[in-house]
């Protein structure tokens, strides 16, 4: 009896509250210092505001003034300032508490034109999961039992899923795996080929051949490549597309997967897959059947042959000649020429271009080679060309361009820096080249980008050359000029090829995309970790494992577990409140001639949804909303601040169940017991 | 000592009347960073962060005024000064890679254009931000005075070099325009020919102010629940009299004065020190009062705001303690603290521009009911700590315990008690303002955190000393621990740690210095103790 007397005393007493005050202190001290050293304010609260012993400190404040008021019993006048000091401190820490355990903290992320009725908490953990056939999910939190560690049971379900929490990493990165699956590339309906890490770019290992489409079409030689110089891999596979057209799967060290593909006429076509993920997934069944990602390669699978491919092409120059014609819009110069020897020579000139192109393509040489022969048809045409008629600088341009392609053309084309051959040979216009390379092609990736300036440059510098007298030229002389002027116009088959953008048939591939995971050692910054849980989801008699990474917004994929039975995601948990907000429009007032803040403000709709009862109203920083039964709504923040996009706003929802008739009140009883005391200390000391 | 007085008060008054021949455009209105400033306020303001100085040294160029330069550059380009030393230079480094003397400060245009980047650390900032001044400069914007209200966007203003065109683009009337556009030109006349230039002022001034007068105190900008209006010309004029009038070091002059008069006891010197006091508190009192016309809002909004606001509510307390208690030491020891924060105040430099308040600070009712009473508490602190120092002094000089010792604990203890009693209810009316405006009532905030440590503190204290753990001396010790862990909420969460929601006026430079005094701080505690033990055992040896 007289131990529990004294420890009564004591738990009431001057000593324990000062021992109390005095470690608070520390604590909090010690939690400003891990704030600013790691810059998170979560991984200081982990060690101080959040940790247990706080708590079992913050409980001793309440047993401490509590015993302290309850001793002084029976109570006499000269104890109520005193008394009335330490009641608004109980009711201030009483109503803080109840918030804490039955009030609503969370945050709604709305858009321009959006509205929900969600609210996120955050820095909670929960599993979502969605029903196949339902629309609405549900959210399963991780619950944390007396020894902080998570429970291992995190929901058994009505329905007979039951969820539970095998593991949780502190911190992974994740990537969604594309074409390129770890060890193994994917093309749904080809067998998976193995990764090939690249060591010699010479010699690049064919992972296998694949026929697309019908029995006609051509064999793809298919490359499943792991290096960091995508860029000089991607040319080697080009080259080696001389004859066969190519598909290869390029994964580099950051997991960034590229699809490059060379089609039967020698165009490229690539796919990038960066850090941020495929830019559009397909979801099958909602997600219910998981996801993949679609490449639309513009190549025709039918018809394959070239003779047919070249037919397609003729149709699609003399259409449009046609159509020029009609409409009486003028040629470009190369084509008039050739327009004006064709009706020289009578014979068709959609035709004769036609050929004129598809035999400077099978080439494969940047300029119509002079020794190349011409068939008869177009031997008359060119026989016919004459250059009097335009601009006679044009001709000698032609000429000279012929001269230097002759010298280095070989090199330029066959060389992956095509600068460096100019540079060795002394090229004197290099520094504009470079310029304007550099403007069109900041990354140099396209060599033919230099090819095509150079050729214009010819022709510009042209009138500076001496001239060469044209009329003395064999037509194939006359063929190779022509090349050079179409080149200067940007008119080749490739270029006309490719602007035949949506081919009847195009070669279409499809992977499944899955999440990969990659375990990191945590930042001291909690707020920018990522964990992961690893799951348990089993039904009747079926069960599965499955990994998933904390999805911090809480709008990425859900992933489908149990064939496809439910969806999942590791995300805050969040809860319905009875009220829908819609965003109709979110502004930034700017003081005048300046870019600072005058006020930020957001118009909203606010619905009741059991009554249907509809409010708008204006909210601003430090104007908030608050519904009749205790929601508040607060604009935490809008972005952009510019016009460049539709606005997106952070609503903080909040309520207080205690606020109103007890932490404000206990405020203010407080305030009155501490001046009370103030007074009563003065008159004593007067005394 | 009255010609003392005298001297002072001429010498500030001195500063006033300097004439000039641009004198009559002082209180125009031009917009300067997001406001509306007088002409006067925005060339001292302009030209002090080119050159570290509100006026022009006579060696530098003939014409000293800000506004003066200013006007001329308006009207003549940069050229003529190409060669006057307006730039100001702090970092050796940047003078050494210019291959500039190290001997000397300010340099000119010239002297500065060849300066490339390349520096690392403070250096490095000093040169980035020099190089766009000569930029503003050479371009001419920092000169192009935006005095035009628009038609078309209310609240942006052009630039005065609209006026060479013939169509009114201006809010002005047409009238209005006509008069201030061919008033504007016969200016740039005059400046450019260098013929008589104050009538040709006289004649725009007027014609101008008759002009805005139509738009002065109009709403030019309207927010939900709130609104901007254009300064009124009392408003200008405030502002261009805040800026030359020099308040601050004037009040710091009177209350060094009234300080060294208190020391001694006798009935003139007494009467002299208060007229001194009452000056000097009127003074600081101005500069507040002005702020507040001119900002329209509660001046306590930044650094600068709160060191002059601390030091008067220290002097309040004083005064109100005087009047109770006939406390003189109190009264020193308010005297003293304000003294010491103003000089602070004067010797950072600390930046003294007015500026428009955060969108998140912008709430009249909750800035005026919390800040002013967390800062408050700042000031019964302060004069709290000054009154503790001097008791630990009075202590270690072994006099007696008598009178006076005991009404400076007293002292100590009373201020304790109001700085009590405005921190918490402030911090408990903070965290209402947080869960009103923003949702939490409470979030462990380094702000909030060391609020409540240095709460903590005192209530250790407080306790301790009421149930008779510690003494007076103790009282004293604690009232200077607490005096710490208040400098370090009010300087050191935006300054050391510079984290957290509070992020209204962070900024960095002086922790060294600040280091220092905590450590002086702590030294002079251990001393005190030391010595306070060993008399209180020589007093036991006595007994």
């Amino acid at each position: 009896m007289n131990l529990l007397k004294h420890t009564y005393h004591f738990l009431g007493g001057v000593y324990f509250a000062m021992i109390l005050i005095a470690s608070v202190t520390l604590f909090v001290i010690a939690g400003t210092f891990l704030e600013s050293s790691s810059q998170s304010h979560l991984y200081a609260a982990a060690y101080t505001y959040d940790s247990p012993l706080f708590a079992l400190l913050l409980w001793g404040f309440f047993i401490n003034i509590l015993f302290a008021a309850t001793r002084r019993w029976p109570f006499r006048w000269k104890h109520a300032p005193f008394l009335i000091t330490h009641l608004g401190l109980l009711m201030v820490l009483g109503g803080v508490l109840l918030k804490h355990y039955f009030g609503h903290q969370g945050t709604m992320l709305l858009t321009e034109g959006s509205g929900s009725h969600v609210i996120r908490l955050a820095n909670t953990f929960a599993i979502n999961v969605q029903k196949r056939g339902e629309k609405v999910s549900t959210s399963h939190p991780l619950k944390r039992n007396f020894s902080g560690r998570y429970d291992p049971l995190i929901a058994r379900r009505d329905d007979g899923l039951v969820l539970q929490l095998a593991e949780i990493t502190p911190h992974v990165s994740e990537h969604l795996a594309t074409w390129a699956k770890g060890p193994v590339a994917v093309i749904d309906g080809l067998r998976p080929m193995p990764m090939v890490d690249v060591i010699d770019q010479e010699e690049l290992t064919l992972a296998g051949r694949a026929r697309f489409g019908s029995e006609d079409a051509p064999v793809w030689d298919l490359f499943a490549l792991r290096t960091d110089h995508t860029e000089a891999v991607q040319k080697q596979v080009k080259k080696l597309a001389r004859k066969t057209p190519a598909l290869a799967i390029i994964e580099n060290s950051d997991h960034d997967v590229s699809l490059f593909a060379v089609g039967p006429y020698g165009d490229v076509w690539t796919q990038h897959i960066g850090k941020g993920g495929p830019e559009s997934l397909i979801a099958y069944d909602d997600g219910f059947s998981g996801y993949a990602v679609k490449a639309e390669l513009p190549f025709d699978t039918t018809p394959a042959h070239r003779a047919s491919r070249e037919q397609v092409i003729a149709n699609k120059i003399k259409s449009q000649l046609e159509k020029a014609r009609d409409e009486g819009v003028a040629l470009a110069t190369p084509l008039e020429i050739f327009k004006r020897a064709c009706e020289k020579a009578q014979v068709d000139f959609p035709d004769m271009l036609t050929t004129y192109l598809v035999r400077w393509n099978a080439t494969g040489s940047w300029l119509y080679p002079e020794s190349t022969p011409l068939p008869a048809e177009l031997h008359t045409v060119f026989a016919n060309m004459t250059w009097e008629d335009i601009d006679p600088h044009v001709a000698t341009g032609c000429q000279w361009a012929l001269v230097l392609f002759d010298k280095v053309g070989e090199a330029l084309e066959s060389d992956d820096a095509p600068l460096e051959v100019l540079r060795k040979a002394r090229w004197p216009l290099l520094a504009s080249l470079e310029r304007e390379n550099s403007m069109i092609d900041p990354e140099g990736k396209n060599p033919s980008v230099i090819l095509e300036l150079l050729t214009q440059q010819m022709l510009a510098s042209a009138a500076m050359l001496p001239a060469q007298d044209s009329r003395l030229a064999p037509p194939q002389q006359h063929a190779a000029m022509l090349s050079v002027l179409m080149r200067a116009y940007g008119i080749h088959m490739s270029t006309i090829a490719n602007d035949d953008s949506a081919p009847s048939d195009p070669l279409v591939l499809e992977t499944r995309v899955m999440p990969v995971h990659e375990v990191l050692s945590p930042s001291n910054k909690i707020e920018d970790n990522k964990p992961r849980v690893v799951l348990h989801a089993a039904k009747d008699t079926v069960g599965k494992a499955m990994a998933l990474a904390y999805d911090r917004s809480g709008t990425g994929l859900k992933w489908p577990v149990l064939h496809g039975e439910y969806l999942l995601r590791f995300q805050p948990d969040v809860i319905d409140i009875p009220y829908h907000v819609r965003l109709r429009q979110a502004r930034q007032i700017n003081y005048a001639n300046s870019n600072q803040a005058y006020s930020y403000e957001s118009d909203l709709v606010v619905t009741e949804m059991k009554s249907g009862m509809t409010r708008e109203t204006t909210i601003s920083m430090n104007n908030v909303y608050e519904t009749w039964d205790g929601y508040r709504f607060y604009l935490s923040s809008i972005s952009p601040s510019d016009e460049s996009t539709a606005k997106k706003i952070v609503v903080v929802v909040n309520r207080d169940p205690a606020k109103y008739w007890l932490t404000y009140p206990g405020a203010v009883v407080l305030t009155c017991g501490i001046v009370w005391l103030f007074c009563r200390r003065k008159k004593n000391d007067d005394e | 000592m009255k010609a003392l007085v005298l001297v002072v008060l001429l010498s500030s008054a001195m500063c006033v009347c300097a004439e000039e021949a641009f004198e009559a455009t002082r209180d125009l209105p031009v917009a300067c960073k997001g406001r509306f400033c007088s002409l006067e306020a925005s060339a001292r303001l302009w030209l002090y962060d080119i050159y570290h100085k509100q006026e022009l040294k006579q060696s530098d160029t003939s014409d000293t005024s800000a506004l003066g330069l200013l006007w001329r550059l308006h009207f003549l380009g940069h050229t003529p000064w190409d060669n006057t030393p307006l730039f100001w230079i702090h970092y050796a480094q940047v003078k050494e890679m210019g291959g500039l003397p190290l001997n000397q400060d300010r340099f000119s245009y010239n002297d500065l254009i060849f300066l490339k980047e390349g520096l690392t650390g403070p250096a490095a900032a000093e040169l980035t931000s020099l190089q766009e001044k000569l930029k503003l400069f050479a371009e001419g914007s920092s000169s192009s005075l935006k005095m035009l209200p628009l038609k078309k966007a209310r609240g942006e203003w052009a630039s005065l070099h609209a006026l060479h065109k013939e169509n009114n683009v201006t809010a002005f009337s047409d009238a209005d325009f006509q008069r201030v556009r061919s008033a504007y030109l016969a200016l740039k006349n005059a400046v450019v020919n260098d013929k008589d230039i104050a009538p040709a002022t006289e004649r725009f001034a007027n014609a101008y102010s008759d002009a805005y007068a139509k738009l002065a105190g109009q709403q030019y900008k309207r927010a939900e629940g709130k609104a901007l209006t254009y300064p009124t010309f009392a408003r200008l004029h405030a502002e261009t009299l805040y800026y030359r009038l020099p308040l601050i070091v004037a009040a710091i002059a009177a209350y060094g004065l009234a300080l060294l008069l208190m020391i001694g006891n006798s009935r003139p010197r007494n009467i002299l020190a208060m007229i001194l006091l009452t000056a000097g508190f009127l003074l600081h009192t101005t500069v507040l009062a002005m702020r507040c016309f001119i900002l329209q809002r509660p001046p306590v909004s930044n650094m600068f705001e709160t060191v002059v606001y601390v030091p008067w509510i220290s002097l309040i307390l004083g005064i109100a303690y005087y009047a109770f208690t006939k406390s003189r030491i109190v009264l020193a020891a308010a005297t003293a603290a304000s003294l010491a924060l103003l000089v602070l105040l004067q010797i950072t430099q600390v930046d003294a521009r007015m500026e428009n308040v955060q969108a998140v600070l912008d709430s009249q009712y909750w800035l005026i009911i919390h800040v002013l009473m967390i800062v408050g508490s700042y000031g019964a602190f302060a004069l709290c700590g000054v009154l503790a120092h001097i008791y630990l002094f009075q202590s270690m000089r072994k006099r007696p315990h008598n009178e006076s010792m005991q009404k400076m604990s007293q002292g100590i203890l009373h201020t304790m008690y109001v700085g009590v009693a405005l921190l918490i209810p402030g911090t408990i009316l903070g965290g209402v303002w947080a869960a009103e405006s923003w949702g939490r009532f409470w979030d462990w905030d380094p702000k909030e955190s060391w609020a409540f440590i240095t709460a903590c503190v005192y209530l250790l204290v407080i306790h301790a000393y009421t149930f008779l753990r510690i003494k007076d001396f103790g009282l004293a010790v604690g009232a200077i621990a607490g005096l710490m862990a208040m400098s370090f909420t009010w300087y050191g969460v935006n300054y050391v740690l510079g984290t957290g929601l509070h992020s209204y006026g962070f900024g960095s430079g002086g922790e060294k210095y600040y280091f220092g005094y905590l450590a002086i701080e702590c030294a002079f505690l251990l001393i005190a103790t030391a010595v306070n033990k060993k008399s209180e055992g020589t007093l036991h040896q006595l007994r």
